[in-house]
């Protein structure tokens, strides 16, 4: 993982990315036990570019160049497959903006914060995401004001008491 | 006494607490426990024929 963390954070230094944050299964493991997951999933922030289509071909392609090649809807890097996924709607793209720097190994890397973190599992609501809510909740150290916040502006309360966390303090 | 579907209140309790210890581990241990996981869930998956997820590496391999 060490590997991928140095690749994302050299492509932001390079400007090929204005930002990035690690999210999904690895992200909700720095907050809480670990969960069986396969794939790094990142949230990218692209450089402006012309037209309104994002196009991942030159992000692709330069990591091909460099030795990381693509597999599947996956990026291979160090053996894992890393899912690049460009910031798709506002609350993915407030989660990049606020997402916090944490230390992995000797490597800062950049990961989405508790609070959006539950609010895109919350969004997502998958049957594997709402069963990682109630875990989430009740293992990792997040602020009540903030995500119903974020849930507010997000339109996802509704969804929230929904998914069991209408009891959440 | 028992609780969810018949399970000891403390056995509840007790994998409660082992679930929270888990989530206080430095993330790196926490990444190792997660190939390990990999890795079993592997094993299973092959020993069911079923189509098997590759591991990650181990962190202290790569």
């Amino acid at each position: 993982m060490r590997q991928a963390i140095e690749v994302l954070n050299g492509m932001v230094e390079e400007g090929k990315l204005r930002s990035y944050a690690i999210g999904g299964g690895v992200a909700a493991t720095f907050y809480m036990e670990p969960v069986l997951t396969y794939d790094l999933d990142v949230f990218l922030l692209l450089p402006p570019a012309e037209g309104i289509l994002v196009d991942l071909t030159a992000l692709y392609r330069d990591l091909g160049d460099r030795g990381f090649p693509a597999e599947h809807e996956h990026v291979l890097i160090g053996g894992l497959p890393v899912q690049l996924i460009p910031a798709y709607n506002p609350l993915i793209e407030e989660a990049v903006l606020q997402a916090v720097e944490l230390a992995f190994e000797d490597a800062m890397v950049r990961v989405v914060r508790p609070e959006h973190l539950l609010a895109i599992m919350v969004q997502t609501g998958r049957p594997k995401d709402r069963h990682r809510v109630a875990l989430f909740l009740e293992q990792a150290d997040w602020d009540r004001d903030r995500l119903m916040d974020i849930l507010r502006r997000h339109g996802l309360e509704d969804r929230f008491r929904g998914s069991g966390g209408g009891g959440a303090s | 006494m028992t609780g969810f579907e018949g399970f000891p209140e403390d056995r509840i309790r007790q994998d409660r607490e082992r679930r929270r210890r888990l989530a206080r581990l430095p993330v790196e241990e926490k990444i190792r426990i997660l190939v390990e996981l990999q890795e079993l869930a592997a094993s299973i998956a092959r020993s069911r024929g079923r189509p098997v997820r590759r591991p990650w590496p181990r962190p202290d391999a790569s």
